[in-house]
């Protein structure tokens, strides 16, 4: 029985090549994904390796709160702790640390540098060389306030040399530092892409505006006292309140960790697509077996007949499986290799500067990516392999092989009961006023809805089909006739009608095929239609919040999107100064930890606000109160948020900033525009008295009565070029700027998908030459009873096209109604705009129709290359 | 034994009487050692409105003389005509053409395209070709092949013999130069072969259509106005207004 499976294997290898394909593809994004992420976890394991040598302990601040997006956020500690830590016996030295993230060094050309991920740290200079992470290359370490060392990688983008001047931007103006040298970070030029100043520690800690206030305190042990030691003996000395110490591996391996933390959320992202592609590719082996199966119909009951098992007809059917899922995941776990190391590559290139350059492949991810296409194959061909066993003896004596795939009751059942559930589940969607407690269920129920769709597909493929089919009839006469116009030949509608009906009588022979083929492209359409329309209503929605909520003239905002500088308030000043300008409105931003009456608490993005100049260029929906209640020490709240945490107007809330800062606000009144104010809002008083340096996010400006835009903008801009991480922007800017991150977002997004297009695209391809290969005696018969070659090719591209359609049209359907599902479960929180583009669901349907035809190349070409003869003669 | 070659009315192409002929065909499959020589070079003419049986045992070259008549297949060497067309000058597509326009074809099974309906299925090379149906012909071929209340239906639904019929009024529905019918009646009850037969000679005689049907069965070719016997590539008998019985006869001398 081995031997007849490698036979049969080895006879219609050529028709497994594509499946094989479809399941490499998604190994090979999955194992890229894996060798990608533990490449750059063992890059970021070493670069910070290096960090806790030396060190035996590190004295640091106590824990204000855990940051979702910015780790754990501790307070300062005071200087004169070092020297308490001097005093602690066993102590041989101490390298205090004192840093500020909020500031951007300026190229040699004037520009920002950095900002689009690797943050910029200025920070004093580590003498110790056993305490510092970074080392000298050249020149020396800075002695005075006006001179700095900066990392060679930034030396060298800059470009600076020893001796130059540089430039930084920092929340208060502008410094200028005389270069004396240059660090490396272990054996790097730079940590993983992050620019380096380092000055005295006192103009560190000015620039950071925490004058006599450290981040933490490195300590070096005398010899014969061990790390935990030297942390025991610290911690016994009871320096301050909470003072949090341990030893310089576990303070290295922290912040490692922080760091994959960040790489395990892009892992999971990537892994989600590579999730996607591998399911798509499930649709096109399950399709692939059941095919070949049915065509095997007479070969497995003859094998019945002769005496062999149900079990022998199911391991020979499974082994194929395993043997084509085998070599796939092999290959595809080297192209994901291949993947990771042009990742790798493309990181270098955008000027992420890693060291270790070579690729950690682990046992563990070749074993899972082999493991994955086993099994997906396994699970794949398995519902084929249990309908081989069912072919009765008698089949061999019988005289057509016919398909029965996809048409169970079960999967009826089953499809019915998932989309009932569906739509129950997203009721919640289309209430009042949806929480965000809600939006998991309705998430599942979406899923649910994709599910019953996949499961229902086959048993309406049948109609579809015949109406897909006449739509396309219409188009085949109409396509043809503009076609004949060009080309010298003479057609008219009546072949061209056969050649559809042939088309669509085809693609509605085989429902369930059809319907499979179809699913892979339904995934791949949903995904991509959802993510377009549900992008687009978020722009639509962010531009009638401007349009609605924005009163004013000009913005004034960061250049960089990624970058959460802020700049001084200088700037707003100087704004307000200039002639034509009615008023400047400043919104500054910072993160605290939010505690309820309760004692609940929430990560929390706070707004500074003016509440009175915010009213004259933002137009802000209020639900409770007004705007003008928020005085110092009150704040608003959103009305969504406010419902779900229980906070009603007169509650006092507990605000913890990074910092260490503590204020008790209470709450005024209740805000309903989450697109234009956010969830918290405080006065700009409060807010000052709340961040060491106090800087504005955002500038609001609105001109005087007949001053146009365009009048003021040149002295305006004159103002705002003097701080190069801002910009200003008018309202089409601003809107558009918005609009262009969604935008380059949706992107990638695109990017992602694409594989799994690509897959589903070959599952079209494959099936279609599955089907020819099938039906190679009538395919011959119409060949001699006249049909030219380029009329077989037509009617195969027009069958490829008719399930491309289908699938697309589903997958339309399905992005528009869950699109609409998630728009309305948003609604609460500033989706207020559901909007299909009209432009790019044609473009879907184009795209559809084209992949298609794309798809139906090879399969036509290889039909109409038919031999006549060998084909009326074949069977 | 090898009687002498038949020679069959060498006269001019253009003789407008002649249907199909073929000139010297020899048709060589493989090279060198294991070259097989399929047709010796056989030079033979179908007059128009006659019924022709070719017969002869397996590997005899029947089907392939019927091919290369048809345009399915190409020769080594000589030429085929048909209505004056020599089809050896004849490009790919211009072949396909003339199938289409002017030849008519039954296979001995999977005649009918199984997703099309009866009526669809005879219409399909004028469909095809684009041309627009003989209304009055084509009722007149349906009425005649009797399958009035059917033509809807789909291969599936059909009887063997009533599939063979409508292969044989697809053939003539496009009016034809010439009909090949390749053993039409070898997967059919006596019965209904009976039917297809007289379907096929009634065309022949009511419409003066040709027919040239490769067969095993001496009764199937009693029907036809001459039957040519082949072996080895070549025509070594012909026997005009067979019978049966004459066939038989023949046969029983010839196999030993």
């Amino acid at each position: 029985m081995f031997r007849l499976t490698l036979h049969s294997l080895w006879s219609h290898k050529r028709r497994l090549i594509s499946t094989c394909l479809a399941v490499l593809l998604g190994v090979a994004f999955m194992a890229g994904t894996l060798v990608l992420t533990s490449t750059l976890n063992s890059v970021f394991d070493s670069l910070f390796k290096g960090m806790g040598e030396g060190v035996d302990a590190q004295v640091r601040g106590p824990i204000l709160f855990e940051s979702e997006f910015q780790g754990t956020q501790r307070d300062l500690i005071d200087e004169s702790v070092v020297d308490e830590i001097e005093a602690v016996p066993g102590v041989a030295a101490t390298e205090p640390f004192a840093a500020s993230f909020s500031i951007t060094l300026l190229d040699a050309e004037g520009e920002t540098m950095g900002g689009f991920g690797p943050p910029t740290i200025v920070a004093n200079w580590e003498s110790d060389p056993d305490l510092a992470s970074y080392t000298l290359a050249e020149g020396r370490p800075p002695e005075a306030p006006g001179e700095a060392v900066i990392d060679k990688a930034a030396a060298n983008d800059g470009p600076f040399a020893i001796g130059d001047e540089i430039e930084l931007i920092t929340p208060t103006g502008r410094e200028t530092k005389t270069v004396v040298g240059l660090a490396r970070f272990g054996d790097a030029d730079s940590a993983a892409g992050s620019i380096y100043v380092a000055t005295t520690l006192e103009e560190a800690q000015r620039l950071a505006g925490e004058p006599n206030r450290l981040v933490s305190v490195g300590v070096r042990a005398e010899p014969g006292i061990s790390s935990a030691e030297m942390v025991q003996r610290l911690k016994d000395a009871d320096l301050f309140e909470g003072a949090d110490i341990v030893t310089g591996q576990e303070a290295a391996d922290e912040m490692a960790s922080d760091v994959k933390e960040g790489l395990g959320f892009f892992s999971v992202i990537l892994s989600v697509f590579a999730a996607i592609a591998l399911f798509v590719g499930w649709f096109v082996i399950s399709n692939t077996f059941s095919i070949l199966v049915a065509q095997r119909t007479r070969e497995l009951a003859l094998l019945r007949a002769v005496g062999a098992s149900r079990r022998q007809v199911l391991g020979s059917v499974l082994l194929e499986g395993w043997v084509v899922g085998l070599l796939s995941a092999v290959l595809g776990f080297f192209a994901g290799v291949a993947l990771a190391a042009a990742a790798m590559a493309a990181l270098r290139a955008i000027g992420i500067d890693l060291p270790s350059a070579s690729l950690v492949i682990t046992p563990v991810v070749a074993v899972v990516s082999i493991v994955i296409g086993l099994g997906i194959t396994t699970v794949a061909a398995f519902m084929p392999a249990i309908r081989a066993t069912r072919v009765p003896p008698i089949a061999a004596l019988r005289d057509v092989a016919i398909d029965q795939s996809g048409r169970s009751r079960v999967r009826l059942v089953l499809g019915i009961l998932a989309l009932l559930l569906g739509l129950v589940s997203i009721v919640p969607a289309f209430g009042d006023d949806p929480l965000t407690s809600d939006l998991p269920g309705i998430g599942i129920g979406m899923g649910l809805i994709v599910l019953s769709v996949l499961l229902l597909a086959p048993v309406v493929a049948r109609p579809m089909a015949r109406a897909v089919g006449l739509v396309v009839k219409g188009l085949v006469v109409v396509r043809e006739k503009v076609g004949a116009v060009f080309s010298s030949r003479s057609s008219s509608t009546d072949a061209h009608q056969v050649i559809g009906d042939l088309a669509r009588e085809n693609a509605m022979r085989n429902p369930g095929r059809t319907a499979s083929t179809a699913s892979a492209l339904i995934i791949g359409v949903t995904l991509i239609g959802f993510i377009t329309i549900f992008a687009n209503s978020a722009q639509r929605s962010i531009t009638s919040a401007i349009d609605n909520g924005f009163t004013g003239d000009f913005i004034v905002q960061p250049a960089s999107q990624t970058s959460f500088t802020g700049v001084t308030p200088d700037l707003g000043r100087e704004l307000a100064e200039v002639d034509g300008v009615e008023t400047v409105t400043a919104i500054s931003i910072f993160i605290g930890e939010m505690r309820t009456e309760d004692g609940e608490a929430t990560e929390a993005r706070v707004n500074g606000i003016d509440p009175t100049t915010f009213g004259q260029v933002f137009a802000v929906r209020m639900s409770q109160g007004s705007l003008t209640d928020l005085v110092p020490g009150t704040i608003v709240v959103d009305r969504l948020i406010a419902q779900e945490r229980g906070i009603e107007v007169g509650d006092t809330l507990e605000l913890v900033a990074v910092g260490g800062f503590t204020a008790e606000f209470e709450v005024v009144a209740l805000s309903n525009d989450p697109a234009l104010l956010g969830q918290w809002s405080v006065s700009n008083e409060d807010s000052e008295r709340l961040t060491a340096v106090p800087t504005d996010a955002m500038l609001g400006l609105l001109l005087e009565d007949g001053v146009s835009s365009a009048e003021a903008r040149p002295d305006l801009e004159a103002v705002v070029d003097e701080y190069p991480t801002m910009k200003i922007q008018d309202r089409e800017e601003f809107t558009g700027s918005l609009i262009g991150q969604i935008s380059a977002l949706l992107n990638v997004i695109y990017a992602l998908l694409g594989i799994s297009i690509v897959i589903a695209v070959i599952g079209i391809a494959n099936t279609l030459s599955l089907s020819i290969h099938e039906r190679t005696r009538e395919l011959g018969l119409l060949r001699a009873m006249g049909m030219t070659r380029s009329q077989l090719r037509a009617s195969v591209r027009w069958e490829a096209v008719i399930v491309a359609l289908m699938g697309t049209a589903v997958g339309l359907i399905l992005s528009i109604g869950l699109s609409y599902t998630l728009v309305k479960a948003l609604s609460s929180q500033g989706f207020s705009d559901f909007d299909v583009p009209v432009g790019g669901m044609v473009f879907v349907v184009a795209f559809g129709a084209i992949l298609g035809v794309a798809a139906a190349l090879w399969p036509a070409y290889k039909a109409s290359k038919l031999n006549v003869l060998e084909a009326i003669a074949a069977e | 034994m090898t009687p002498a070659s038949i020679e069959t009315s060498p006269t001019s192409a253009q003789n407008g009487n002649v249907a199909a002929r073929a000139i010297d065909a020899l048709k060589i499959y493989g090279e060198g050692d294991t070259a097989v020589t399929a047709l010796a070079g056989v030079t033979v003419d179908f007059t128009k409105g006659q019924f022709t049986a070719i017969m002869g045992p397996s590997g005899s070259g029947k089907s392939t003389l019927m091919h290369c008549l048809a345009g399915l297949d190409s020769l080594t060497s000589g030429s085929v005509w048909i209505e004056g067309i020599d089809l050896t000058t004849l490009k790919e597509r211009q072949l396909t053409q003339l199938r289409r326009d002017r030849v008519g074809f039954v296979f001995q099974a999977f005649n009918l395209v199984p997703t099309l309906s009866a009526e669809e299925n005879m219409v399909l090379p004028l469909s095809l070709a684009g041309g627009s149906v003989d209304k009055a012909w084509f009722d007149q071929v349906v009425q005649t092949v009797g399958l009035g209340n059917r033509l809807s239906h789909r291969p599936s639904e059909l009887s063997g013999g009533q599939q063979q019929r409508v292969a044989v009024a697809r053939a003539l529905a496009s009016k034809p130069a010439i009909i090949f019918a390749d053993e039409p009646t070898g997967n059919l009850d006596s019965r209904s072969s009976t039917e297809i037969l007289n379907f096929m000679r009634q065309a022949v005689d009511d419409y003066e259509q040709t027919i040239v049907m490769v067969t095993h069965d001496p009764f199937s070719a009693s029907f036809a106005d001459r039957v040519l016997v082949l072996a080895d590539g070549d025509i070594v008998h012909e026997i005009g207004s067979p019978t049966t019985e004459s066939i038989i006869d023949f046969m029983k001398t010839f196999g030993d």
